[in-house]
């Protein structure tokens, strides 16, 4: 049928436009249906380039997606042919050689703008429907008028609107983080100063010499970083227990008839020396201070004949003779138990004066001797003495002096020695590197440094 | 009743009614295929959203991987001056 004499227009109702005598009802109504299937068909072109455009740009950015997909493989390939090269570079470099190496030159070739909603990524229809919008008004000439230099057409329409929304609210978690960062150092400082408080730490300034240089007499401050250390070390030993000042003299007292040679306490090990105030302070006294307890019924262990037992019967182990000076009665029981046989079967022994008689309960260990209790037990001790006859007596006399000499310096009080006396420089170098005083220094510096290198790099990543 | 009789009679109004009857059938093939097209629209306006954000989420995922690429090959880099 011949569209002549219609006219369509999208969205309308078709129009007659032939002559109205000539319409008839079945002209009017096949008109009609006519035009509704062209709109139709225009509807469905209009469908088809929709389609069109839909698929072209979704083949583009899936093509371009693929292009990446298709590049990022090359190279994941290319990094994975260089995985042998570097595994053999570690295998046969040495640690030294690595951390020497310098970083090279980073430079991202990552495209930011791949995400981003800019002018050049909009789709087909947003420029369509971009390009039917009514320009804004021309506000430019209100803005004289304005304050704060600010633009007018802002208050209107303001594209950066949600760029500004983001700006603020990244600036808002910017200052959150950076507060909740410094509650953490605050805190940690915090705990580090009362760990340091709990150990007996004390905090000792770094000693400063101060010279002038001869030819032009400029002033010249250095510091002394390992004699600060020293004395740091030195005051860590000394106020370890209590706030009291330990001296260390008395570990040389035998505790034991077989003593160990007295070259091991002129040069103990450096463990050893570290363990010595805890230990010293909860040590038993020398053997000839101690009230032998008798055997009880509770404990049913026969303790006189350790005490009289000669040094060979019962040699405890060396390494516990340097370390620990204790009894091995009181702390070791089982070694005083199996002891007691040996003693009681070696006839051949010196002669020892008859045991004291038992009393009703053990006695408890004497307490450490301190500065105004050391009078009795000298008492005590000179009886002990004048009642044995050891074949080692002449060998215990040197002990016995020692501990005199202990007391005596204990009751003097504590002096502290002048700087110059102290000589730490006369020292030589293998003997810095080798005492404890210079390998708690060093350690306390590698420390210090190591948690200050952690602090920055959390102060970077965070 | 009588009105559909009369209709029935006059042979012009049997005519109108015939006419009548296929004018509607005729609308509704032209309603059927207007609902078609805007299935079609719908559909092609869904894919697209879906399409669309399935391809941001891969290009979201192959940006992480590019720059974690990059970090690598200048880690091998390094490794292997």
């Amino acid at each position: 049928m011949p569209l002549s004499g219609y006219t369509l227009r999208r969205g309308d109702a078709p129009i007659f436009l032939g002559n109205p005598a000539t319409a008839t009802p079945a002209n009017l109504s096949n008109a009609a249906v006519q035009g509704s299937l062209v709109v139709c068909i225009e509807h469905m072109a209009s469908l088809c380039s929709f389609a069109s455009h839909i698929f072209s740009e979704i083949v583009k950015e899936a093509s371009t997606t693929y292009q990446r997909v298709e590049t990022l493989r090359g190279r994941v390939q290319d990094a994975v042919q260089l995985l042998p090269t570097v595994e053999d570079t570690f295998v046969k470099s040495s640690t030294e050689v690595l951390f020497n190496n310098q970083r090279s030159f980073f430079a991202s070739a990552t495209n930011e703008g791949a995400q981003l909603f800019t002018k050049d990524n909009r789709t087909n229809s947003i420029n369509q429907t971009y390009g039917r919008a009514e320009k804004p008004p021309s506000f430019s000439r209100v803005n004289p008028y304005m304050e704060n230099n600010m633009d007018a057409l802002k208050l209107y329409s303001n594209p950066e609107f949600f760029l500004e929304q983001w700006i603020e609210e990244q600036m808002r978690i910017r200052e959150a983080n950076k507060k909740l960062r410094a509650q953490k150092k605050a805190a940690k400082a915090k705990k580090a100063q009362t760990e340091d408080t709990k150990s007996g730490v004390v905090q000792v300034a770094k000693m400063v010499v101060v010279r002038y240089d001869k030819d032009t007499g400029q002033k010249i401050i250095e510091e002394v970083p390992q004699v600060a250390a020293h004395s740091t070390v030195q005051s860590q030993l000394t106020y370890a227990e209590g706030g009291k000042p330990i001296d260390f003299s008395h570990a040389n007292v035998p505790a034991y008839s077989s003593p160990p040679p007295v070259s091991s306490f002129s040069a103990p090990p450096s463990g050893s020396t570290l363990r010595a105030p805890s230990h010293t302070s909860y040590a038993p006294p020398a053997v000839q201070e101690y009230i032998p307890p008798p055997p009880t019924a509770a404990t049913g262990f026969p303790s006189a004949p350790q005490y009289v037992a000669p040094p060979q019967v019962y040699t405890p182990p060396p390494q516990h003779s340097q370390v620990y000076p204790q009894q091995p009665s009181q702390v070791y029981p089982q070694q005083a138990y199996t002891s007691a046989p040996q003693a009681l079967a070696a006839p051949t022994a010196p002669a020892a004066p008859a045991p004291p008689p038992p009393p009703s309960a053990p006695a408890p260990p004497p307490p450490p001797s301190g500065g105004g209790g050391g009078g009795g037990g000298m008492g005590s001790l000179a009886g002990a003495l004048g009642n044995v006859s050891l074949n080692s007596a002449a060998a215990r006399a040197k002990p016995v002096d020692e501990r005199s000499s202990l007391l005596n310096q204990i009751k003097l009080g504590a002096n502290l020695k002048s700087a110059q006396t102290r000589a730490v420089a006369d020292t030589p170098a293998k003997e810095e590197t080798n005492s404890v005083a210079s390998i708690l220094a060093r350690r306390i510096a590698i420390a210090g440094s190591d948690s200050e290198s952690d602090e920055e790099d959390n102060e970077e990543w965070d | 009743m009588p009105a559909f009789s009369a209709a029935s009679s006059d042979p012009s109004a049997a005519d109108m009614t015939s006419h009548i009857q296929k004018d509607w059938e005729q609308r509704e093939l032209v309603e059927n295929v207007t609902v078609n097209i805007k299935k079609i629209v719908e559909f092609l306006n869904k894919f697209d959203a879906s399409t669309r954000y399935r391809l941001a989420k891969i290009n979201e995922q192959l940006t992480t991987l590019e720059r974690q690429m990059e970090y690598v090959e200048a880690a091998l880099k390094g490794a292997s001056e």
